[in-house]
């Protein structure tokens, strides 16, 4: 064996193992997580108030969704489509690329600023879920955008040789196979949106709320803020740490929905192709 | 080529994408319903040619041009010119088959539905007949529903050139139509436009001298974006005028 073939076959072995101890990892993650938790979702579902965290989660990711999946598509087209060229598309993209690395409680800072307080909002469901879709648009729009340019320039320069105008080319080629890199560009950025603390902290996550639990201008609970409040700040941590356990295992679970559902929505849209 | 009015022309026709001269001072014509070949070393220019008679050029944001480019007489940069219409009257056909992630039936109909043709009959009526005219329809008839991406190389690009013939074109441009094909899928895209000559007026970019002498009425050598000669095409080859022409095609350069 000469030393060339066994170079790539300590490289293999070397990438092998990575990708080995990385999947343990994420599995090993999974496991402990959700083995710990369900167990007592179930139970404390009514008490808690984990039933109360998980709505408004879902509130919040729903909203985000609202905002940023339109805003970041449209976006996302003209700058891939619309061709924006040299400095402005540079400019746009280095501003989208720097935006996307400002830190969740920045953003809260300025929810808190801009929602809560200019727009008079309050600390509320919809002034949070509002931060969190600001917060989830830049990388949103950049990974739709990845997705979009994805799809090959021929497939374009056929589409316009047919006579078709700029607008149908993009209806009717480039969404259409960009889709799937959409979809799970969407899919990526609202999972982070649904785990993310910091933008809720001053824009009005409560740790238990009294009354009505579901309002849009009211105070709400989170998953994530729930975990972060059970471990840090609960009295007992018998009782706090399963607790904490068992949202962290929802948190999850409604992380696997969102990348769940895009994966159907991916295969539906393969189907319809007409393959 | 004088007594007759060209089918398409340019006249003084430069080039450039961004500062660099692509093609400089062409003046040029097509005989309608006659294949004109395209020839020359890569780099040389004959595929910008080939994009400014359809102005695919104009989608690059960096190109510009000087001089005239005419379709029946009518200058097609004029700015009452429809561009979408104008490509359909001008089809092009690409090197390498691009079918849309589309079934073959769509394939062939999205040229009509987009110049908006609804009508399923109508739109029926022309896939067929415009996949008889490519010489596929014998082949894919039973799976018209099926992908594009299913048929072979060979078949795909007849089948981008059904799409190009569904829109009914009057001319049809063909940039190395068979330059990612093997000898038999190669053949049949050279029988195909002998076929077609006469009904269409085909301008064929080629990078391989005996598919142009096999297929073309005229031949036209372009080198560094200059056309360094045109004319009949058994003519060219064998009595050539200029020296590089001669040169050119005994393999001197190039």
């Amino acid at each position: 064996m000469n030393s060339a073939s066994r170079r790539e076959r300590l490289l293999a072995g070397l990438l092998g193992g990575l990708t080995a101890a990385l999947v343990a990892l994420t599995v090993g993650l999974v496991l402990v997580i959700l083995a710990r938790g369900l167990p007592q979702v179930g139970a404390l579902l009514n008490q808690g108030g984990l039933g109360a965290a998980a709505l408004g989660t879902i509130g919040l990711t729903l909203i985000t969704a609202l905002v940023a999946a339109p805003f970041g598509v449209a976006t996302a087209i003209a700058l891939s489509e619309l061709g924006p060229t040299g400095r402005l598309a540079r400019g746009l993209r280095f501003g989208l690329g720097t935006l996307a690395g400002v830190p969740g409680v920045v953003w809260g800072l300025f929810g808190l600023v801009v929602f809560v307080q200019g727009l008079a909002l309050g600390p509320s469901l919809l002034a949070a879920g509002l931060t969190l879709g600001v917060f989830t648009l830049p990388s949103l729009t950049l990974a739709c955008e990845q997705a979009l340019r994805a799809v090959p320039e021929e497939e374009r320069e056929a589409a316009f040789a047919l006579g078709a105008t700029r607008w149908e080319v993009i209806t009717r080629n480039v969404l259409p196979r960009a889709a799937p890199g959409i979809l799970s560009g969407v899919a990526l950025g609202l999972s982070r949106a649904a785990g993310e603390t910091a933008p809720l902290l001053l824009t009005g996550a409560v740790y238990s709320i009294s009354g009505p639990v579901f309002g849009l201008s009211a105070p709400f609970m989170a998953l994530p803020h729930h975990v972060y409040t059970l471990v840090t700040q609960h009295p007992d941590p018998a009782v706090g740490e399963p607790l904490a356990f068992a949202a962290a295992a929802l948190l999850l679970l409604l992380s696997l929905l969102i990348g769940g559902l895009a994966a159907g929505l991916r295969a539906r849209l393969r189907l319809g192709e007409g393959l | 080529m004088h007594d007759v009015a060209p089918k398409m022309e340019v006249q003084h026709l430069s080039v450039f994408y961004g500062g660099t001269p692509a093609l400089k001072d062409v003046s040029l014509g097509v005989l309608g319903g006659q294949v004109t070949a395209l020839i020359g070393p890569s780099g040389c220019g004959k595929s910008t040619l080939l994009r400014v008679l359809n102005r695919m050029s104009e989608l690059r944001p960096d190109a510009r041009h000087t001089g005239a480019a005419r379709l029946d007489g009518q200058d097609i940069f004029a700015p009452e010119v429809d561009v979408t219409a104008l490509r359909r009257r001008v089809g092009l056909v690409f090197a390498k088959p691009n079918p849309f992630v589309m079934t073959v039936y769509e394939n062939v109909a999205y040229g009509l539905r987009v110049a908006g043709e609804r009508a399923r009959s109508v739109l029926d009526g022309r896939v067929e007949e415009a996949l008889r005219a490519a010489a596929l329809w014998d082949e894919v008839s039973d799976r018209l529903n099926r992908s594009a991406l299913e048929l072979t190389p060979g078949q795909q690009q007849r089948l981008c050139i059904a799409r190009a013939l569904a829109v009914g074109p009057e001319v049809l441009l063909m940039d190395e139509p068979t330059s990612a094909l093997d000898p038999v899928a190669t053949a049949k895209v050279e029988e195909l436009v002998s076929a077609l000559r006469g009904r269409y007026t085909l301008v064929i970019v080629t990078h391989n001298m005996q598919q142009a002498s096999r297929l073309s009425d005229h031949t036209a050598l372009f080198v560094e974006g200059e056309l360094v000669e045109i004319g009949e095409t058994a003519r060219f080859f064998t009595r050539p005028r200029q020296r590089r022409t001669e040169d050119y095609i005994t393999g001197r350069f190039g």
